[in-house]
């Protein structure tokens, strides 16, 4: 059900936006270069509410691509640290549904297991969430298929919700923070026909997805055929190991941590970056390497994605943004993968006679 | 933890441009505690005189190994060190020198001199190919993070962690627009190391690999997307000869387009 | 509920280091800040200095009430473990745990438990091998199998030597290579070869194993062959962790962080992802 619902001209958003960047960092899609990418907006007017996706998504201002941790300082009698304290409060605005269920996602890794990550929690605790509803889709995303989209059905974990109608934005509130936002604004209430019109853009959008996943059973295909044909022959003969599919995943969480001493040795930083799991010494220990060879990290990314995420996190670790394959150099696509390992589920083949 | 004992250090130059010792010398400039920590053993572009035959704490090589005398010193330098670490290209992958090792050698040198009777050139090798090394400071010139590293490294007695994944990491981290899929440039990065800061990408321009292979890159599938787009095969064949001709790595990718010999 | 914070460092002082092997030491450790440190046989800390991050350490000793010391047994093979090898008595480290999930205490009652080792595979185990000798009137067979590549190599040499003649506890010993002399006279072979002709009932048996992940493959294969079952086979993991609490992802085999679903796993949970040895 509707919360909060009003209706705010388009005018009227945009300098309600300049009013709020008195208090807030306001972040949002911006053009650069012939594409869309998140940044820091300094004029209100320069945002553009109709992009279509990002490379990367909102993910690196809550879970940054390179962080200091802590500053260890070496006494003569122990150590000193200095944790990160202060973070500035931001609005993400127009972030779409795949990317708003990527930050729960992370939410869920960084805030909701047995440990709650330092950084991450300073940074969520102070980051409204804008979210928009789409008004086209990609040709390489499929979040349709992941139930991530392409309308926020969520009634939790942002703040806001606009959806483009033409004229206005039908802004919908879902937490405390935003309703007193919206307040001083006395904006008109959203009749029903709005939530008519904006049920029809819905399902007009839906019907538009050229990209599709089943997901029956997919977590049970995928685990039974780790030793499926098609990671070795995928990883050989176009993946390049260069993590850009994780670096540009908005859910993908892992980091390493350097640290980063000065000369004296008495002063070190420790910074953590995002690292990825295609990179050959992830998973290295001394003396064994666990995913030595292209095939195996490739094999973890999509499983993981597709298929342990599940048991891990209660989710599936993609939200069908269709990133990874975009931005793969060779075009990758992890649903032809999971397609194929489906055609052709050797485990059951196997079983039934057949291979 | 106070040391005050400083770093022997040796720096010892064969074929090369010379820039990865340019950059040491600048590097003093920027950080004065690297050199306050270094006492200068052998460092000819440096310091005149000195001896070559150590004992050292830290001998950085700048340079390919092109002829047989700079063989036999290299031999009896990775004896008198500690620590033996090649530096810049030339050095760790055969750099700029190894372009020459794709044509044969008499038809290289009948190309450049006329007068081919004074020249022992053989073919271009990193450093690696003759003496174990203690890990490598790659770049072109050497990358200021790795070195830091090194130096660290050193201070503190750990084993130095040097940059090992691809370019595309530090550009992504940095926020670029991948050349390769929004403007459909020939970029190297996916098979290149990083340590440069993503520096060409950064400004719009493709990388040319000139940090050498990553470890495990896939090279043949990069060259496949080059051909896909549109490169001919001698432009392929030069992006991956012409910083690292002798890495197996960059060879697979080259062999598809030329001989390596 | 308020969650604990990832970042919550504590500083430990080496109270005394023991020599086990030439690459292998003891440390002795005890909180600065703490009066009470408490943790269960299998749990791990991350041992930390400044310049070199961190690395998983598992305790070698038992936690005692009231008391704040602990052990770590180190092989000396990293950044930070040869860092700490080179520090002396009263040297301060930065450590964060204890992190998460030890061998199954709770299982031992009327169990015949097997333990079995390999190299410094022995110091996570201790600390389960001294729970289950203070529960020992609970437990009912308790056997011990340590293999190493010398007799020089074998690690808690005077524990070895008093349990060797402890009736509480049946041990086997066993090298790769003959000794010309060794106190603790050790069999030759591997430890796969003492796996048999054990006072085990399969019905309630109980075998925790930790060593390389080479040498727990064989053993597994084993003592499934002699029909124990998967369940009854607990196995210490070993992976890269740069967190300890589960965020880093470094550690993943499959659906399991090892640092916090682990890092001990019950055979049948591990066992259907691939990038292990098992």
């Amino acid at each position: 059900m509707p919360k909060d619902a009003f209706v705010i001209e388009k005018n009227q958003f945009s300098s309600w936006l300049k009013k709020l960047q008195e208090s807030f960092q306001l972040i949002g899609p911006v053009e650069k270069e012939g594409h869309f990418v998140f940044s820091l907006i300094e004029e209100v007017n320069d945002l553009v509410m109709d992009y279509d996706t990002t490379m990367l998504g909102p993910r690196k201002f809550i879970f940054l691509p390179e962080e200091k941790i802590c500053t260890i300082y070496q006494k003569d009698q122990g150590f000193t640290i200095k944790k990160v304290q202060d973070v500035p409060g931001q609005l993400l605005i127009g972030v779409h549904s795949c990317d708003l269920h990527a930050i729960l996602v992370l939410d869920k890794v960084f805030l909701l297991k047995s440990f709650q990550d330092h950084n991450y929690r300073l940074r969520r605790e102070n980051t409204l969430i804008m979210a928009l509803n789409c008004t086209k889709v990609c040709p390489t995303c499929f979040c349709s298929s992941m139930g991530t989209g392409p309308f926020v059905e969520l009634d939790k974990g942002f703040d806001f919700l606009l959806t483009d109608c033409g004229e206005s934005y039908l802004i919908e509130s879902f937490s405390e923070k935003a309703k007193d936002l919206l307040l001083p604004l006395n904006l008109p209430q959203a009749d029903d026909s709005l939530f008519k019109k904006k049920e029809q853009l819905f399902q007009e959008l839906k019907g538009r997805f050229i990209k599709n996943l089943d997901t029956t059973n997919l977590v049970q295909t995928l685990l039974e055929n780790q030793d499926h044909p098609v990671w070795q022959r995928t990883a050989e003969e176009r993946c390049l190991g260069c993590t850009n599919c994780t670096m540009v995943c908005p859910t993908c969480f892992c980091f390493n941590v350097k640290d980063k001493i000065s000369f004296d040795l008495k002063e070190c930083d420790r910074v953590r970056y995002w690292d990825s799991c295609q990179e050959l010494h992830f998973a290295e220990v001394h003396g064994a390497n666990y995913r030595s060879s292209r095939k195996a990290r490739l094999r973890q990314f999509v499983t993981h994605k597709l298929a342990t995420w599940v048991e891990q996190f209660g989710c599936f670790g993609c939200i069908g943004c269709g990133r990874c394959m975009y931005w793969c150099p060779t075009h990758i696509d992890l649903t032809e993968m999971a397609k194929e390992v489906q055609k052709s589920n050797f485990k059951r083949m196997r079983e039934d006679g057949y291979a | 933890m106070n040391r005050k004992k400083r770093i022997r250090l040796g720096v010892f130059k064969y074929t090369c441009c010379a820039g990865c010792e340019f950059q040491l010398i600048f590097f003093q400039k920027k950080i004065l505690e690297i050199f306050e920590n270094l006492e200068i053993i052998y460092f000819r572009m440096g310091e005149s005189g000195g001896g070559e035959e150590g004992p050292f704490d830290l001998v950085l090589i700048d340079g390919a190994i092109t002829e047989a005398w700079q063989a036999d010193q290299l031999k009896k330098v990775r004896q008198a060190a500690k620590f033996l670490l090649p530096i810049g290209s030339c050095a760790v992958n055969g750099g700029i020198p190894a372009i020459k090792n794709s044509t044969s050698e008499l038809e290289m040198e009948k190309r450049v001199y006329q007068q081919i009777q004074p020249l022992h050139s053989m073919k271009a090798h990193p450093v690696d190919d003759y003496v174990k090394v203690d890990g490598y400071i790659k770049g072109c010139p050497m990358g200021e993070k790795d070195l830091v590293e090194a130096v660290t490294s050193l201070l503190l007695g750990k084993r130095a962690n040097f940059i090992n994944y691809s370019v595309c990491v530090e550009c992504k981290l940095k926020g670029n627009l991948c050349l390769l899929i929004a403007d459909k440039l020939p970029c190297m990065g996916p098979v290149t190391n990083a340590g440069c800061g993503a520096l060409c990408p950064s400004y719009g321009r493709a990388c040319y690999a000139c940090w050498g292979p990553m470890e495990d890159a896939n090279s043949r599938a990069l060259a496949w997307q080059f051909e896909k787009m549109g490169l001919e095969p001698d432009d392929i064949f030069r992006k991956f000869t012409q910083y690292a001709s002798n890495k197996l790595e960059f060879r697979k990718g080259a062999q598809l387009y030329g001989s390596t010999t | 509920m308020v969650m604990p914070d990832t970042l919550a460092f504590k500083t430990a002082r080496i109270v005394d280091i023991f020599q086990e092997t030439a690459e292998i030491r003891s440390y002795f450790l005890s909180l600065e800040e703490e009066e009470d440190f408490q943790f269960t046989p299998g749990q791990f800390n991350m041992l930390g200095l400044p310049g070199v991050e961190e690395a998983a350490i598992s305790f070698s000793s038992l936690a005692q009430p009231g008391n704040n010391f602990f052990m770590h047994t180190i092989a000396c093979v990293g950044n930070v473990t040869s860092l700490i090898e080179r520090m002396e008595i009263d040297g301060k480290l930065l450590i964060r745990g204890p992190f998460g999930y030890g061998w199954p205490t709770e299982e031992i009652v009327g169990k015949d438990i097997l333990l079995v080792a390999g190299g410094v595979g022995l110091a996570p185990l201790r600390p389960f091998l001294l729970y289950c000798l203070e529960k020992r009137n609970q437990i009912n067979n308790l056997y011990l199998v340590y293999g190493a590549r010398t007799p020089e190599e074998m690690v808690f040499q005077k524990d070895l030597m008093d349990w060797q003649k402890k009736e509480e506890i049946s041990t086997i010993y066993c090298v790769d290579k003959l000794p010309e002399y060794s106190s603790l006279l050790p069999n030759v072979g591997l430890v796969t070869h003492f796996l048999e002709d054990l006072q085990i009932d399969l019905s309630r048996a109980l075998v925790c194993m930790c060593g390389p992940e080479i040498m727990m493959r064989f053993v597994a294969r084993k003592l499934l062959l002699q029909g124990y079952s998967e369940k009854d086979l607990y196995l210490a993991m070993e992976r890269r962790m740069r967190c300890g609490t589960g965020h880093c992802g470094h550690c993943q085999i499959g659906a399991k962080f090892v640092c916090q679903d682990g890092p001990i796993f019950q055979y049948p949970d591990i066992k259907p992802f691939a990038d292990t040895m098992l």
